[in-house]
């Protein structure tokens, strides 16, 4: 009003300083307002962020990252993993073994309520695994539950014991169950789950309720009050949805989100950040360059190895991820409890390389470029678009072996095609592409002979005494076994050296000091247990 | 005129039908799919072929084709995304309003803001006023919208912590209006500038240009010649012809209301039409696809027929025949 009234007395003010003023006190009303919403929002809420809009809030049918970020504040498993990757109980109470290890009895929590309010029985476990074991849902979860290729049984002994039957022996079983949210029968018996309305607006029995969901914006989840470990400390979990990585750094930087993933090359920047805290480990996946193993040219061992002794992995890691990753020694990744440095390295060692090329026929031309009978040493590696990390390594393998005298080709193919059209038609001489392992180092799947045509053996890999040991492992329980079995599987694949293993990336994860209740980190995450998140005033 | 208008709806039915066509067969001929998104150890080939069967992607192309236009057709049912199973009108449904009022107000306000300054700039030619317009213009061009939109970030967001730069609405924001639709225009600041302020710079200099010629135009010495005042030789002469080529223009951007800009929407994390297409095209999710292809060919034929019409009314000459 104020304002008004001077305007109106001065009758020089012009139009134009008019705006000008209308401008000023639209900032000023901003900042204040500004201010005062800051100190109004966020207090008892976790700001999180995903970089796409989940796919499926229904564990049967997620299989990527954001709707699994979700998904773990809204549902839980029959067990859970703890900091160690172990199983923990979480629905199941406690669990018994058959002698033969092929009937395994769960023992279900009582009292444990849906987040509508029904009680939570054997019947929702069992219509969760028979949802996810049926063709016709469209889950890739399904292998999960698939051992030696035949579906698992479920059987109910009463409301709160089920049974589950194994075609034989399987040591991933837990971990497997881990990775599957139950979902509540009473709600979705009867519907076609692949298109029902669940699977955007879900119940489940986790510690926090589904609230609202704006497509491409926020996910909005309330405390469950009835949470059967006790009520969660924080009142609101929200979800950000924030597709560039610029996005999610800045919106970390300035707190507009709690938590987010730390790019490499930032993380010295950030370090230093006040109100961050970074928490840094070795994820379960590994980079590796991995080569078409009937291939006439990769059939020769020596070569592969000569290929390992070329390249300088540690220069790759120093300049492509900046010096966070470790270098990798073999197919098993370096968080794993089944991970052994007891296999065959390959140090940097160009010279060792190329006597080892000469020895096997391949001599230098005018150029340096090693041929023989003809031929020159080439060949082309495949990566994905869109994967910095996996194009500026290429370059620098191009880089290393020139140097040896092979003659390296790079052609970047968009992710799906690379997938379709490249990967599983075996249809590449190299690849440059990343493991990310399950929690369970059985990786028969990728190594397997019979995989090469049913799994993801692209390099068609075929060894007689791998996929013994990696049978064996899989249906070994006792850990100690298992433990040697793995070692002896790493030492045979690093002495073939079927893949170049490249780097083992360090994940790094800044999250606002506000923030406290967070486990310890490692692979298996940050927030083991929701409900003890909480928001500290400052 | 009517009859005409009639003429023209007639002839969209045949044109969408071949549009529906060609994109379909475009789409489903490049290499991917939608089961393919997903590659880990967890992913088997055989759950892949098993998802492609349940979807209907390994039935014959012109099968396929039928199926959707059998659907669309007689039972209004542009289907469901073959990725997340969510009905894909629901998902455009989503997406629209946003992308409405953040490309419909800024593209008016461009409009409104070019046609007064290209006006200025044409009049005032080589003026101290018009140099100033030029160099905005140009700078306005020559800037991508996303450095400029990583500019502002970083100076509202980041330095002056007075913007947020972030989606539509602020997490918890409450329950009161007032609050939500204030907070709802603070988001909106950021993304309204970078879109105005790089179409206005194109805009005012067709403007410009354009008035330039027509003042030059015998007719408007006439007019001058005939004592008529300058407002009316300006605003009743010249711009009258100038807005012709004007008319295209904005006809020709007004798909863009609801296409969204995938730039901006990805720089300020926008959750508008530009995100949802591109992620069907990554994701190839052909259902998604084709329901936002064949939205922005209703809306092009649309503007097309209401730039012709408009044609009309500013230009005696064109005639509706």
């Amino acid at each position: 009003m104020r304002g008004e009234i001077l305007f109106k007395n001065n009758s020089l003010t012009s139009q134009s300083q008019h705006f000008k003023k209308l401008i000023l006190s639209l900032f000023l009303l901003l900042a204040i307002a500004n201010l005062s919403c800051k100190e109004a929002g966020k207090k008892d809420v976790l700001i999180l962020s995903l970089r796409a809009d989940p796919v499926y809030l229904n564990p049967v049918l997620a299989h990527e990252s954001p709707s699994m970020m979700v998904n773990h504040w809204l549902f839980n498993s029959l067990v859970k993993l703890n900091e160690n990757l172990q199983p923990v109980p979480d629905l199941a109470d406690r669990w018994e073994i058959s002698e033969d290890q092929k009937h395994w009895i769960f023992y279900l929590k009582k009292n444990i309520i849906w987040h509508d309010g029904y009680p939570f029985t054997a019947e929702d476990v069992k219509f969760t695994l028979a949802a996810v074991l049926d063709p016709e849902t469209n889950t890739y979860n399904r292998g999960l539950f698939m051992v030696a290729d035949k579906p698992v049984k479920v059987s109910i002994i009463d409301d709160y014991t089920i049974e589950i039957i194994l075609p034989e022996p399987f040591a991933p079983l837990l971990t497997n169950l881990s990775l599957l949210g139950i979902i509540p029968k009473h709600i979705l018996e009867g519907q076609d789950i692949n298109l029902s309305n669940f699977n955007s607006s879900p119940v489940g029995t986790g510690p926090f309720k589904f609230k609202e969901w704006r497509s491409g914006e926020i996910i909005t989840l309330l405390r469950n009050e009835n949470y059967y470990k006790g009520k969660p400390d924080m009142e609101k979990v929200v979800f950000r949805i924030i597709p560039s990585g610029e996005g999610r750094l800045i919106a970390l930087e300035t707190g507009q989100i709690d938590v987010g993933e730390i790019p490499a090359k930032e993380y010295k920047r950030l370090s230093n950040f006040q109100n961050l805290f970074i928490y840094r480990w070795y994820d379960l996946s590994y980079y590796y360059l991995g080569f078409d193993l009937t291939n006439p040219l990769f059939t020769d061992k020596e070569l592969r190895k000569a290929l390992n002794y070329g390249i300088n992995r540690q220069k790759i890691i120093d300049s492509v991820l900046s010096g966070y990753g470790k270098v990798a020694t073999g197919p098993i990744p370096c968080s794993s409890w089944a991970y052994s440095t007891d296999v065959k390295q390959y140090e940097y060692n160009p010279e060792k390389a190329k006597i080892i090329l000469n020895k096997q026929g391949w001599l230098p031309d005018a150029n340096g470029i090693l041929s023989k009978n003809g031929k020159v040493l080439s060949f082309t590696i495949y990566y994905g678009q869109g994967s910095e990390n996996s194009g500026k390594a290429s370059i620098y393998i191009q880089h290393f072996l020139k140097e040896v005298g092979v003659d390296v080709k790079i052609r970047p193919v968009e992710f799906s095609v690379l997938v379709t059209e490249i990967a599983n038609p075996g249809k590449f001489e190299a690849i440059l592409l990343d493991w990310i392992e399950n929690p369970d180092p059985d990786c028969y799947v990728e190594w397997g002979t019979d995989q090469v045509k049913n799994g993801m053996n692209f390099m068609s890999y075929a060894n007689p005494h791998v996929d013994q040991l990696l049978n064996q492992a899989r249906t070994t329980l006792d850990i100690k076994k298992r433990k040697i079995l793995y070692k002896n599987f790493q030492k045979i694949i690093t002495e073939e050296a079927p893949y170049i293993f490249l780097w083992y990336p360090e994940t790094m994860i800044g999250v606002n000091r506000r923030i406290e209740g967070i486990s310890k980190p490692g692979p298996a995450g940050l927030f083991l247990e929701p409900e003890k998140i909480r928001v500290v005033k400052k | 005129m009517y009859k005409y208008i009639l003429k023209r709806l007639a002839i969209t039915i045949p044109t969408l039908f071949a549009i529906s066509l060609i994109s379909f067969l475009i789409i489903h001929l490049s290499p991917g799919d939608p089961t393919a998104m997903m590659i880990d150890p967890k992913t088997r080939p055989e759950d892949r072929e098993r998802i492609k069967k349940n979807l209907g992607l390994d039935k014959p192309l012109p099968q396929q084709y039928f199926i959707w236009l059998n659907n669309l057709v007689f039972h209004r049912d542009m289907g469901y995304s073959l990725v997340n199973g969510k009905p894909v009108l629901k998902s455009i449904m989503e997406r629209l309003p946003n992308t409405l009022i953040l490309m419909g107000l800024s593209y008016l306000t461009a409009i409104l803001l070019a046609l007064p300054l290209g006006i200025y700039s044409a009049v005032k030619q080589y003026s101290p006023g018009d140099y100033i317009l030029t160099v905005l213009s140009f700078t306005g061009i020559s800037i991508p919208s996303f450095w400029l939109g990583l500019m502002l970030i970083c100076l509202f967001t980041v330095k002056l912590q007075l913007l947020p730069s972030i989606g539509t609405i602020s997490p918890d924001i409450g329950d009161n209006i007032i609050i939500q639709i204030y907070d709802f225009i603070k988001h909106l600041i950021m993304p309204f500038f970078v879109l105005v302020f790089t179409n206005l710079a194109a805009w005012s200099r067709y403007v410009r240009s354009s008035m330039l010629e027509v003042l030059k135009a015998d007719y408007i010495r006439t007019a001058r010649a005939k004592g008529q005042s300058e407002l009316k030789v300006l605003y009743k002469h010249a711009l009258r012809n100038a807005m012709i080529p004007l008319i295209t223009l904005i006809g020709l951007s007004l798909p863009d209301l609801l296409a969204g800009a995938f730039v901006t929407e990805m720089i300020f994390s926008w959750p508008g039409m530009g995100r949802l297409g591109m992620d069907a095209i990554f994701h190839r999710d052909y259902t998604v696809l084709m329901g936002t292809i064949m939205f922005s060919s209703i809306v092009i034929i649309v503007s097309n027929l209401i730039t012709d019409i408009f044609y009309v009314i500013t230009d005696p000459r064109i005639r509706f025949d």
